[in-house]
């Protein structure tokens, strides 16, 4: 009976010693944001955090900034795709996307959800500008780099989901959110362009101030020459040439870049190059594989040969023949498309972008680099009438490009279409960048903001009839077409939202 | 009939315990493992199909070793968990339901209320699986020792797809129709300009399989058809070549089982080796089991019961619309694409050894399958999943209901410790020759998943009699802990033949993590039957989870449940034909908190987001604080009887499950950055009837026949969402208050029009709200229009489904057959779908196709046929989910004891089992039990297989 007792109070001794137990437990992927945004060293986090989700991937078509810019490419009349393959970026070239903006894996979402999770994160960063330590320079790097952020976000938001700003200044642009996200937080309604170009130049303005007098730490962090970069290609879309030739001059001066030879970015796959002001660097074991940009262009990798992208015909045929650049496109390719009798009908296939390594899926990321910043004061100038510095910023680039390049033009006439030339200055600048940046930059961007037009020809090389949309009014800069919708999600959880009042038109107008 | 006692008062082991089937106060229903055990069923759960009432089951795939889905009384919940809690020997099992070998199984119990389940009630909200292993048997010991061997193929019918002669015949037209309806040519024009195009669409004469004639010939002008003297120098199915006919498959049980009255023991073994019908795919197992259970004195009792297994796996890693997926790409081909390189002259170009040679469409296959062979791909690229397991059960129990223990009789206390660990090593190789990773040297990816969870409770229970005055009270505590650690690498550029990481030069993975969740629980329970005629039964329990924050983690879950057994009573003493009859209602309240993350309240940033060399993270969740246990409110009423000497059973119960405080994600803006943060909102209900009835109609010394019917019924209401979101929409369903769970929401069709073949939809006006203006219904053409008049149209869910199996024995031949049924509810199939609206050549039609509009005049309900054309979802293929299947038949036969004892056996039995036999089904090909929301996809089909068996005992 003792021994009974004993055993019985042992056993209860062991029941009420497991009371204690400790139920609050944390995860080891992930950590809490409190503890991340109270010094400028550990706030490097999640800015760091933003900058790799903006090249990694949520589907063949969605790898960020270098997928949307290429979308753009694809939706405009320069990126030539030769033949339809497994269907990737088609969509696009056939401006299908408005018929799935339900879906939640496809290019209304995607566009929509990555960048407003992007701005989500800089106004979590944002929040802690106050009681965040540090030293006031490292403060202010990480500080300046979540405004210029936030505002590149909202400028491709507001390109994509509007119709241009200049002339629509009052119709809907996008939502606009500064504060950090809480379960509480309401969905806002949409702002007009104008609202949000306001956010925009308040944003990057303050980003500027900001990362004045700071060191770019990493190629992929935003630095003071980037954010005027930046500031430069909005202030084109906002007409606002004098604030775009300044900032361009000055972020040429504050970057400690030059003009290269193509030879010595051979790829177009290197943040290192001396040109390069602003790009990812990806590593191989944090590449996103056929998720990438590189295999949907590079003529090495299987893809980018069973559906070709190519040259515009016509716009190749306007560079000198000595001009460096017809080396970044291969009218001989065995890879173009061809007739019976052995004539391409294709356009020429990319030459420009190729993987660093195609064994390790590697290839740098460049989303901005010199040249471009020589092309946005020239534009610019030329738009404020100085047309001397216009070509002077012109001839720096060409005369690295073409030994032959001269131009005499004048003016800014532009056709209501691409396909009507007008000889002007103006046109000429439009041109050299078309092939400069070919591939790189989001054609759309630049014909939305210069209202005009296109139409795709079979002379261009637009070999596939469908792809030409002949019954669809890509000559009309007007139209919204190129306008996406907001997906479906957005008014599921949006009560300042609705589908009837507050949706871009589902058909062309 | 000899019926075992067993039978008459069935004992049932339920939550921490055991009560008899007739007295018993909620509703669980028994599966003895007898009716597993000659089955070809690799994973236990396949053997709950059909056995009992109001528990769905999917087909589960083909691959080796699968286990199908359950679902117990409809669905509980949106967002978390809606599968029940597996409960192995007592207590919660983590482990793979494929480590468990079904021949270890005496019994499984399946709780489907709260008085059943209340006592789990941390996860029991969705029902409960208890298995319970067998255990050692007094006496002399008993070796018994099982063999079966059997052979599997595809089970149901393959989808019927068009020849290649009619393929041509559709590519022709879909052509015709291009350059007729797109691109506005002449109806001449256009059949011209389709005949030349044939040649590049097909990609030359190479891939021309009629010899007689070239692409721009093969259709006769004259009449717009295929010549009908073409015949094709190939015929080279993708399926046929990558299927393995008769896929072997055998089993080996041996087992021993003995001991005395003071220990038991139980030993067994198992091997299983089964391939799959499609080549490469295998699953081995080796399973070791020791229980052994020793009364040490009166009041002292101990228990241990082990078990092993080590499973190996082969598999196919690919999914969905990947082409190196066969389920894709095999079954919906272009069946004019040879598996062969062929000739001009369509003999196969042999190599120098005079063998054919895998065509990778290097002389210009069309279509997107570049550098690709089926059936190379299959062979070359690698996938198998290793997983060891071990399973414990111990306890020790104090106490006893011997009459010396004086006050302390009937009084026990049961200390349990419980431990579930799997180990699991996953490779996937994609291979250096061919296809995607060829140009990096091949890639190879290992990981490595560490579970370990354990489950340590101490129970104190009581049992006295006092007169006719019956009691049984348990309290106790419980304390569960799960920890999984996690280890993954890949690498590419490596060396053919070694599938390892080591030689390769490119880091392309390297991550780990783990994670940890822990449920703290009190739990009691009163028990109380008076002169075994009225029963009464409460408990309540308290679940502390480590989900949830601390000051809301905490749910309280309870149950209270009655049974009269009229029978007892005296009024009814007179009706002898009544064996039994008696009568159970029950209600109460169990918890649900598996809502995907084990972190849920927390707000984190996820740290996978490294940016070169920086160290990098993404914020991926809101706080909640507030966020608690999903309650699942459960009511019963069942009556149950056995009459005239018990040649007809029956039994019938009512449920009304209703789920309030549902865990969701609460819709938020996407443009804050969030679609939603977790939270307790929304009501759903089920509610049903399941009836059993068993009849046994003949019943001599010699000759005995049972026919058992089961029936049951669901429906599922979504009673309440948000504020915000009354409906969410996502895809082809409809989540909406009011409407059953994944109703089908999409365009309904109207028809064809004759003048041109397009495809008709209904379509509608809306008032101010966005809804429906009933009958302001049109036709139309205008797709944009159809799919902003979406109808509802049905959900997958049945209005009857259940099984009839009966059992015949005469002399030592004995005969089961099983068959399982289902009626009413819908499938949208999405393959049928994607061959009936071809994207691309790469794919083939169905031959349904063949009854599309051909010219302006035709009246048919198959619009023109279209390459890449722009056909909305619609209810055209939305298919009756109705089906019929003969799941088993066993025939076997026991040789006579007396002959057997010469030759020291004790018992000896042959027998042939066909499982999975035939499905009827509205179309060929669908897989009707693909998922639980009425779609199908490109998986690994269902098998049947035919083996044959000896169990000898001795």
């Amino acid at each position: 009976m003792i021994k009974y007792s004993i055993l019985c109070l042992v056993a209860l001794f062991l029941l009420i010693s497991c009371d204690g137990e400790k139920l609050e437990l944390n995860p080891t992927s992930s950590m809490s944001g409190s503890s991340l945004m109270g010094s400028a060293t550990t706030a490097l986090v999640p800015l760091n955090g933003i900058y790799r989700s903006m090249y990694g991937d949520n589907n063949d078509e969605t790898f960020g900034p270098m997928s949307f810019n290429f979308m753009n490419d694809c939706m405009a009349e320069d990126m030539v795709m030769g033949q339809g393959g497994s269907g990737w970026f088609e969509w696009d070239v056939l401006y299908r996307f408005k018929n799935y903006f339900t879906s939640t894996n496809e290019r209304c979402y995607h566009l929509w959800s990555t960048h407003y999770s992007w701005i989500a994160n800089t106004n979590y960063i944002l929040a802690a500008q106050e009681t965040m330590q540090g030293d006031t320079k490292d403060v202010n790097y990480v500080m300046g780099q979540a405004y210029a952020i936030r505002a590149y976000c909202y400028f491709m938001l507001a390109q994509n989901f509007a119709r241009t700003l200049v002339g629509h200044e009052n119709e809907p642009c996008v939502p606009i959110y500064t504060e950090p996200t809480t379960p509480e937080t309401e969905g806002m309604p949409r702002s007009s362009n104008k609202e949000v170009y306001e956010q925009i130049d308040s944003d990057i303005n303050k980003a500027i101030e900001l990362l004045k007098g700071t060191t770019q730490q990493h190629p992929s962090h935003i630095s003071y020459a980037t954010a005027l970069g930046l500031k430069a290609r909005i202030a084109l879309v906002e007409n606002k040439w004098q604030d775009a030739k300044d900032a361009a001059h000055e972020a040429i001066d504050a970057s400690g870049k030059r003009i290269i030879h193509t030879s010595d970015f051979y790829g177009v796959n290197d943040v290192n190059a001396s040109n390069v002001l602003w790009g990812f660097k990806i590593k191989a074991d944090q590449a996103t594989m056929y998720h990438s940009f590189f295999v949907h262009l590079d003529t090495i990798q299987s893809y980018g040969t069973g559906t070709p992208k190519t040259i515009n015909k016509i716009l190749y045929s306007k560079m000198g023949p000595k001009d460096e650049r017809r080396a970044w496109w291969n009218p001989g390719s065995k890879y173009n498309i061809r007739d019976d009798d052995g004539n391409v009908i294709s356009g020429y296939i990319n030459d420009k972008f190729h993987f660093a390594n195609p064994k390790d899926w590697t290839g740098d990321y460049v989303l901005m680099r010199i040249e471009e910043l020589y092309l946005m004061a020239a534009e610019a100038e030329c738009r404020l009438g100085d047309e001397a510095s216009a070509k002077s910023d012109l001839m720096a680039l060409m005369s690295v490009r073409d030994p032959e390049f001269t131009c005499e033009k004048t003016g800014t006439a532009l056709g209501i279409t691409s396909n009507e030339e007008t000889g002007s200055l103006l046109e000429e600048i439009i041109t050299q960048r078309r092939i400069e940046l070919w591939g790189e930059y989001g054609r759309l961007y630049d014909l939305k903001r210069l209202h005009q037009g296109f139409r795709r020809t079979y002379e261009q090389g637009w070999c596939v009839a469908s792809y030409r949309l002949s019954n669809r009014p890509t000559d009309d800069p007007e139209c919204y077409i190129w306008v996406f919708l907001i997906p479906q999600s957005e008014f599921d959880g949006n009560v300042n939202m609705t589908l009837e009042n507050d949706q871009n038109p589902l058909g062309d107008y | 009939m000899q019926l075992d006692s067993e039978m008459i008062d069935e004992v049932i082991v339920v939550a921490y315990g055991t009560s008899k089937k007739s007295s018993f106060t909620g509703s669980a229903q028994s599966i003895d493992g007898k009716k597993m055990e000659l089955r070809p069923i690799s994973s236990v759960t396949k053997g709950i199909e059909g056995q009992v009432t109001g528990v769905q089951v999917t087909s589960s795939s083909g691959q080796p070793g699968s286990s199908p889905d359950i679902r117990i009384r409809g669905f509980g919940s949106l967002n978390a968990s809606n599968s029940p809690l597996y409960v192995v020997d007592g207590i919660p099992y983590d482990g793979a339901l494929n480590a468990i070998n079904p021949a270890d199984i005496e019994s499984m119990t399946i709780l489907k209320d709260a008085s059943a389940g209340a006592l789990y009630g941390a996860r029991g909200a969705n029902g409960v699986v208890m298995i319970t292993t067998k255990k050692g048997r007094e006496g002399k010991a008993q070796v018994t020792y099982r063999s079966n061997v059997g052979w599997s193929s595809r089970a149901g019918h393959d989808y019927n797809n068009v020849d290649m002669k009619e393929f041509t015949q559709l590519l022709y037209e879909a052509l015709r129709n291009g350059y007729v309806y797109d691109s506005g040519f002449t109806w001449l024009e256009a059949e011209a300009a389709a005949r030349t195009s044939l040649k590049t669409k097909m990609g030359g004469e190479r891939y021309n399989p009629f010899k007689a004639y070239t692409w721009d010939t093969i259709i006769d002008a004259a009449t717009g058809e295929v010549r009908p003297d073409a015949v094709p120098a190939w015929d080279e199915n993708w399926m046929k070549a990558v299927k393995r006919d008769n896929a072997f498959r055998h089993e080996h049980q041996l087992s021993v089982n003995g001991g005395s009255d003071r220990t038991k023991y139980l030993l067994s073994f198992g091997y299983l080796n089964e391939d799959g019908i499609l080549q490469t795919t295998n699953f081995q197992r080796y399973n070791t089991r020791v229980n052994l259970e020793s009364n040490v004195t009166d009041w002292f009792t101990a228990n241990a019961n082990v078990s092993l297994s080590h499973s190996i796996s082969d598999y196919s890693n690919y999914s969905g619309t990947a082409y190196s997926n066969v389920w894709y790409t095999a079954q919906f081909i272009n069946p004019m694409f040879p598996i062969y390189i062929k000739n001009l002259d369509g003999t196969n170009e042999l190599d120098e050894n005079g063998n054919p040679q895998l065509d990778y469409g290097e002389y210009g296959r069309p279509g997107s399958m570049t550098d690709f062979s089926i059936l190379g791909g299959l062979l070359d690229d690698k996938s198998s999943y290793k997983s060891d397991g071990v399973s414990l059960r111990s306890g020790l129990i104090f106490g006893g209901d011997s009459d010396r223990l004086g006050i302390f009789k009937g009084l026990k206390l049961a200390i349990n410790f419980g431990l579930d660990y799997t180990n699991t090593l996953d490779m996937s190789y994609m291979n250096m020759h061919h296809g995607n990773q060829a140009k990096q040297g091949g890639y190879i990816w290992k990981d490595n998943g560490r579970s370990q969870s354990y489950t340590f409770n101490q129970l104190l229970t009581w049992t006295r009699s006092f007169g006719s005055h019956n009691f049984n009270v348990l309290v106790g505590h419980e304390f569960y802990d799960y920890m999984y650690e996690y280890l993954a690498a890949a690498k590419s550029n490596l060396v053919d033949g070694i599938l390892e990481l080591r030689p390769g030069t490119t880091m392309q993975e390297a991550d780990s993590y783990s994670s940890q969740y822990r449920i703290n629980s009190f739990l009691s329970q009163f028990d109380y039957n008076f002169a075994d005629k009225y029963y009464f039964k409460a408990s309540l329990r308290q679940d502390a989870s480590s989900r949830f924050y601390k000051d809301n983690n905490t749910g309280t879950f309870w149950s209270v449940g009655a049974n009269w057994r009229i029978s007892k009573e005296k009024f009814m003493q007179n009706l002898k034909w009544i064996d039994n009859l008696s009568m159970k209602a029950s209600y109460g309240e169990q918890g649900n908190d598996e809502l995907g993350s084990l972190y849920l309240w927390q707000s984190l940033y996820s740290l996978s987001y490294p940016n070169a060399d920086n160290v990098g993270g993404v914020i991926t969740s809101l706080e909640t604080k507030d966020l608690t246990w999903e309650k699942n409110g459960n009511f019963n009423l069942g009556l149950e009887a056995s009459l005239l000497n018990h040649r007809l059973s029956f039994n019938v119960e009512y449920y009304y499950r209703k789920t309030t405080d549902m865990l969701l994600s609460y819709p938020m803006a996407t443009s804050t950055g969030f679609n939603g943060y977790n939270a307790n909102v929304g009501n759903m209900s089920n509610t049903g009837v399941e009836a059993e009835m068993t009849v046994v109609p003949v019943s001599t010394k010699d000759f005995n026949w049972s026919v058992t019917l089961m029936g049951s019924t669901v429906k599922n209401k979504v009673l309440k969402l948000t504020k915000e979101t009354p409906e969410i929409i996502s895809g082809i369903y409809s989540i909406k208050e009011g409407n059953p769970i994944n109703t089908f929401y999409m365009a309904r069709s109207a028809g064809v029009d004759p003048s041109n073949g397009q495809q008709l939809y209904w379509a509608y006006e809306k008032d101010e709200e966005g809804n429906r203006i009933e009958g302001s219904d049109y036709i139309t053409a205008d797709r944009a229009k159809a799919n902003a008049s979406k109808y509802y149209l049905g959900c997958r869910i049945p209005d009857l489904y259940g099984s009839i199996a009966t059992n015949l024995s005469f002399k030592g031949f004995d005969l089961s057959v099983m068959t399982t049924y289902s009626i009413g509810g819908k499938i949208y199939d999405g393959l049928y779908y994607s061959s009936m609206n071809v994207l691309y050549v790469n794919n083939v039609w169905n031959r349904n196709a063949l009854r599309r509009w051909k010219q302006p005049g035709d009246i048919t309900d198959i619009p023109r046929i279209e390459l890449g054309g722009t056909a909305i979802s619609n209810d055209r293929f939305l298919i009756d989910a109705s089906y019929f299947a003969i799941k088993n038949i066993t025939f076997g036969y026991t040789f006579p004891s007396k002959w057997l004892r010469k030759a020291g056996i004790n018992a000896l039995r042959l027998y042939t089992s066909m499982d999975n036999l035939a499905l009827f089904t509205h179309l060929d090909g669908m897989n009707p039990q693909n998922n639980f929301s009425g779609s199908t996809s490109y998986n690994y089909t269902p098998n049947k297989t035919l083996s044959v068996g000896l169990e000898i005992k001795f």
